[in-house]
């Protein structure tokens, strides 16, 4: 049994691999404090699960907040991490999309998840999952509500501004001259999913792109990214949150063997 | 005679009356959503501190957002022109103004009327302007105003390694959590800022003497970090930094006013 975790800039998410299946996942706020969740990862698992810390034959960490843990644990690659569960999870996959709180990745894979070339958005919050969390905020909308909310729109609004900041403020305006919140939601969904396809369009995609991290919990991201792409995407199973997690426990249980 | 100037900026509107040798008022007000009704209140404001009636006023200049809409102005004047004009009539000496304000940031090079005579901007991210450091404040859980005191209390400064203002806040919580001094934190709040201007410096070229404007001149850690990165002092100004703009304004005003009354309608020596 291998734990495997990701401690994101958002989220903290741990997977209990057992024979080669995922045989529970979850996931608590980070908080700025990779070490607390950490411990909040495995309180979960050790209180739903009845597994201790001290059961599993390896803890493998990643992501932004690896070298924080606090636990003894191996740490792997983030980009490893993401090329090998893409592949577990759909063997012919050639290319994935992972869309986290504050960084996406795109990746371009060679055969058995070799990493051919990838490119990272960890500079500027624009396209990044913050970015709709923030806006969202702004508008009181819940975060799984919004692809719902976002069909209703009826107009299209613009937004000048790359910079989350200074697009926040351009919500705030539109809340004030009264525009919908459907259609705010619709255009600012527009507008990350615009940054996301173009990060995309610096690798070499190709068929199938395995889209993963918590943006590809939202239907209307997934659909307009098709739409930006013209092409198919799959999304991540058990979960598009858990891929790195998946993949750092994948690494254990290759470790182990 | 006397004129006035007034700049509406993102987050604050000011406005200077001046007669024909002197600053006469100034005020300095958290602007409304309409310009129009900013530039009112802060002109307002100075009128009644002088007891100077609208009549009275012989030529009035509107610089920064909505400048051309302001119904009372007579001219408007870039906020670029109009702080290299302001800050070099504050202190002859000044060449190269740095105006870091609420949404934007500029580095603007002048000569000695403080006429311009180049400049580069950044108003496409809030990294580098006063939004980051709002953010920030807001992090902290305090006013923007308290930051400058607080960063110069710290010894230690953390390395921020982000750009994005957004991305930044979920540092400054990272470091908080390590357990790191606010004081720290917020120095190295500062000298993330003032790295992000020294980059505009680069790129316009450096002339003696240097000077800050713009709301975020008053964070005294900002402004001494930006010494350190820039390797040479900051000169300071006979006025609010804050106002330089508006004072800019007045400034074009008299100079047109002056000029129109010689017959000399091209107004050569202001730039629109």
């Amino acid at each position: 049994m291998i734990l495997g975790c990701d401690i994101g800039t958002g989220f903290t998410k741990g997977v209990v691999l057992q024979d080669g299946n995922v045989a529970y996942a979850t996931r608590v706020e980070t908080r700025a404090r990779p070490a607390r969740a950490m411990e909040a990862v495995l309180e979960d698992i050790a209180a739903v699960r009845g597994i201790g810390a001290g059961d599993f034959e390896e803890i493998v960490v990643t992501g932004w907040g690896q070298g924080k843990a606090g636990t003894d644990c191996r740490t792997e690659a983030t980009i490893s991490c993401l090329a090998r569960a893409a592949v577990w999870a759909e063997p012919a996959c050639r290319s994935v999309l992972c869309m986290g709180t504050q960084q996406s990745v795109a990746l371009s894979l060679g055969p058995a998840g070799r990493v051919l070339q990838y490119i990272a958005n960890d500079k500027c919050a624009s396209g990044a999952g913050k970015f709709l969390e923030m806006i969202l905020e702004a508008l009181e909308c819940p975060v799984e509500r919004s692809a719902e909310i976002a069909r209703c729109a009826d107009k299209k609004l613009p937004i000048s501004s790359q910079c989350a900041v200074f697009a926040e403020s351009e919500v705030v305006s539109l809340i004030h001259e009264g525009e919908s919140p459907a259609n705010i939601v619709a255009a600012i969904l527009e507008h990350l999913a615009k940054s996301l396809v173009s990060l995309c369009r610096k690798v070499n995609l190709r068929d199938p792109l395995l889209v993963a991290g918590g943006l590809a919990n939202n239907p209307q991201i997934v659909a307009l990214l098709e739409e930006g792409l013209r092409r198919r995407v799959c999304s991540f199973r058990p979960g598009p949150d858990f891929i790195a997690a998946v993949g750092a426990a994948l690494s254990g249980r290759r470790g182990a063997a | 005679m006397i004129f006035a100037g007034v700049d509406v900026g993102s987050m604050s509107a000011e406005a200077v009356l001046l007669d024909d040798a002197a600053l006469i008022a100034s005020s300095i007000r958290v602007v409304k959503p309409d310009p129009v009704a900013s530039a009112a209140e802060v002109l307002e404001d100075v009128m009644q501190q002088s007891g100077v009636r609208r009549e009275q006023i012989a030529c009035c200049v509107s610089t920064g957002y909505g400048r051309e809409r302001i119904p009372f102005s007579q001219h408007d004047v870039s906020e670029i022109s109009c702080h290299g004009k302001g800050a070099c009539w504050a202190n002859p000496k000044v060449r190269t103004i740095l105006d870091v304000g609420g949404q934007d940031c500029k580095a603007i090079r002048v000569d000695g009327r403080g006429d311009l005579r180049d400049f580069v901007m950044n108003d496409k991210c809030a990294a580098g302007t006063g939004r980051f450091l709002e953010g920030i404040a807001k992090t902290f859980g305090v006013h923007v105003s308290q930051l400058g005191p607080m960063a110069l209390k710290g010894t230690d400064p953390v390395q921020i390694s982000s750009i994005c203002t957004v991305f930044t806040q979920f540092d400054v919580m990272v470091h908080l959590g390590e357990g790191r001094t606010v004081e720290d934190v917020a120095l190295g709040v500062a000298q993330a800022l003032a790295a992000r201007v020294s980059r505009l410096v680069a790129k316009v070229g450096l002339e003696q003497s240097v000077c800050v404007t713009g709301g975020v001149a008053k964070n005294a850690a900002v402004v001494r970090a930006l010494q350190e990165v820039l390797g040479v002092e900051v000169c300071g100004l006979s006025v609010d930094p804050q106002i330089a703009g508006a004072l800019g304004a007045a400034l074009f005003a008299r100079e047109r006013w002056a000029a129109e009354r010689a017959g000399c309608t091209r107004a050569a020596a202001t730039p629109a």
